[in-house]
């Protein structure tokens, strides 16, 4: 189960997605999306949930308990955003236990790191190009791992494990404002 | 340190985006590290409404070109302790909407958060008497600018520090320059080096260059703001020059609201320890949903 809780917009990637979408429904994954904005990018989505009835969902509008349900369901969370400033979905997911699979981008690089199942680190997957066949890459290399229980564990074990509080982030500005202190009485 | 936060919105009471999480969470996590914080944002009806706040000394004023714009500084403490300084202008910051109504902006916004900065900044140095301040996006914008440009105010700040915090690049504060005057600065200002913007005044280009600091949300996306001109709307040059001023902090997660362990909008709870409710959940959501349930092995088991 892939989950998407997002904007319908290009800024979010869904562009390059619907582009993918018959090579990822190639690879026995159902994919749950919440999602509004665009019209015509909502029905691309809704014509692709009548040719996978039993692959998809678009659900448009809307729902946080929905968001919530999601987010507690995935397996995988997909966010394979053009940019991206910070993000947070991609943090709640993590918390969740949904492995992210996103674009390297913003953010999104600096919460997400490539699982190694030899090294036992990172807690998602990545992709570089804009472009769908980079993103379905993505969504197969995570599906490969799936089918290993004990490595799926792992990185799910690593998803768990990464914190992004704003005691951390509290921490990184006060630090750099004593170096910036520094620095101004140095002058 | 004493660190005064500067921004347009604070949540959960006035609250457009991310901004406000921001602003609602981050003071209270520096708090928490020891930081003597406090937040100087616009009095809103719903934050006066909510926190119920006692005047702090006399009316003052702004002048912005030629006229005297007075507002009274309005102090509370949040639930969580943190002291706020409301600047209470209510032809200004009375209205229903933050930055506009029914899917329209306010046409004098750019005179609306010039006052408010620069009252932010006038707060600050005889009020709140902060070590840093700690501007966020276009709107406090005005505050760094009159730290160190404006007349009445640089010399006693002289020794604060002026941080900025770009939330969304895509709006800069960008005004025609026959508007410089409500600025209240020197017309040296405007130039290419600081304010001046393709014939036009740029509130955030001043702020940027004129900060001790710049940071942004992420430290992929200050790079990329810095060195992708499609990213950096015009202003990557700028922000390249910062150098090593310019840094990407990550904003924090709500764990309060996104935490499994507590969730009550999921059907049941789950932590690492306990892993198997996630898989209940995703059998409930495919029924919910009426999505069939796969055949092939699942990990969750």
């Amino acid at each position: 189960m892939i989950g998407m809780v997002t904007r319908m917009t290009p800024q979010k990637g869904v562009d390059i997605l619907a582009e993918a979408l018959d090579t990822l429904m190639a690879l026995d994954i159902q994919l749950v999306m919440l999602a509004s904005g665009d019209p015509a990018l909502e029905k691309i989505f809704q014509q692709a949930q009548e040719r996978y009835p039993d692959r998809m969902r678009l659900i448009t509008g809307f729902d946080n308990s929905l968001a919530h349900r999601i987010m507690a369901a995935s397996n995988m969370f997909l966010m394979p955003s053009r940019f991206e400033p910070c993000g947070l979905t991609q943090m709640y997911a993590l918390r969740y236990g949904a492995a992210p699979i996103v674009r390297a981008t913003g953010g999104l690089r600096d919460t997400v790191s490539e699982f190694n199942p030899r090294t036992r680190t990172g807690n998602g997957f990545l992709f570089s190009e804009y472009e769908p066949t980079a993103l379905s890459g993505a969504v197969a290399r995570a599906v490969e791992i799936f089918r290993h229980p004990a490595k799926w564990q792992v990185l799910v074990g690593n998803c768990f494990r990464s914190d992004y509080s704003w005691d951390r982030a509290a921490g990184q500005y006060l630090q750099w404002f004593e170096r910036l202190r520094e620095e101004r009485t140095a002058v | 340190m004493r660190i005064a936060i500067v921004a347009a919105e604070i949540g959960p009471w006035a609250k457009v985006g991310g901004l406000a999480d921001v602003i609602g969470a981050l003071p209270r996590a520096l708090a928490n590290r020891g930081a003597e914080t406090c937040v100087i944002a616009p009095a809103y009806p719903a934050l006066t409404a909510a926190l119920k706040p006692n005047q702090l000394g006399d009316f003052r004023s702004v002048e912005m070109g030629g006229a005297n714009e007075s507002y009274r500084v309005l102090g509370a403490n949040t639930p969580a302790g943190i002291p706020l300084f409301l600047i209470d202008h209510p032809e200004m910051f009375g209205r229903a909407g933050i930055y506009g109504e029914n899917g329209r902006e306010y046409g004098d916004n750019v005179r609306r958060f010039i006052f408010f900065g620069r009252a932010a900044a006038a707060v600050a140095a005889d009020l709140a008497r902060p070590d840093l301040i700690h501007a966020h996006d276009w709107h406090a914008a005005a505050a760094v600018l009159a730290m160190r440009a404006e007349r009445a105010i640089r010399d006693r700040m002289k020794s604060t520090l002026a941080v900025f915090t770009i939330h969304n690049l895509a709006f800069q504060g960008i005004f025609e320059s026959h508007d410089f005057p409500l600025l209240g600065l020197d017309w040296s200002w405007y130039s290419v080096e600081v304010l001046e913007f393709w014939g036009r005044v740029n509130l955030m280009k001043g702020a940027i260059v004129l900060a001790d600091g710049v940071s942004t949300v992420s430290p992929t996306y200050a790079w990329e703001i810095a060195h992708d001109p499609e990213l950096g709307f015009g202003l990557d040059g700028v922000l390249r020059a910062k150098g090593d001023r310019l840094t990407g902090i990550l904003n924090g997660a709500d764990y309060d609201e996104w935490d499994p362990a507590r969730d009550r909008l999921i059907p049941k709870p789950y932590s690492p320890r306990r892993r198997a409710n996630k898989k209940y959940c995703l059998d409930v959501l495919r029924d919910d949903l009426r999505l069939p349930h796969p055949a092939n092995p699942q990990p969750y088991r």
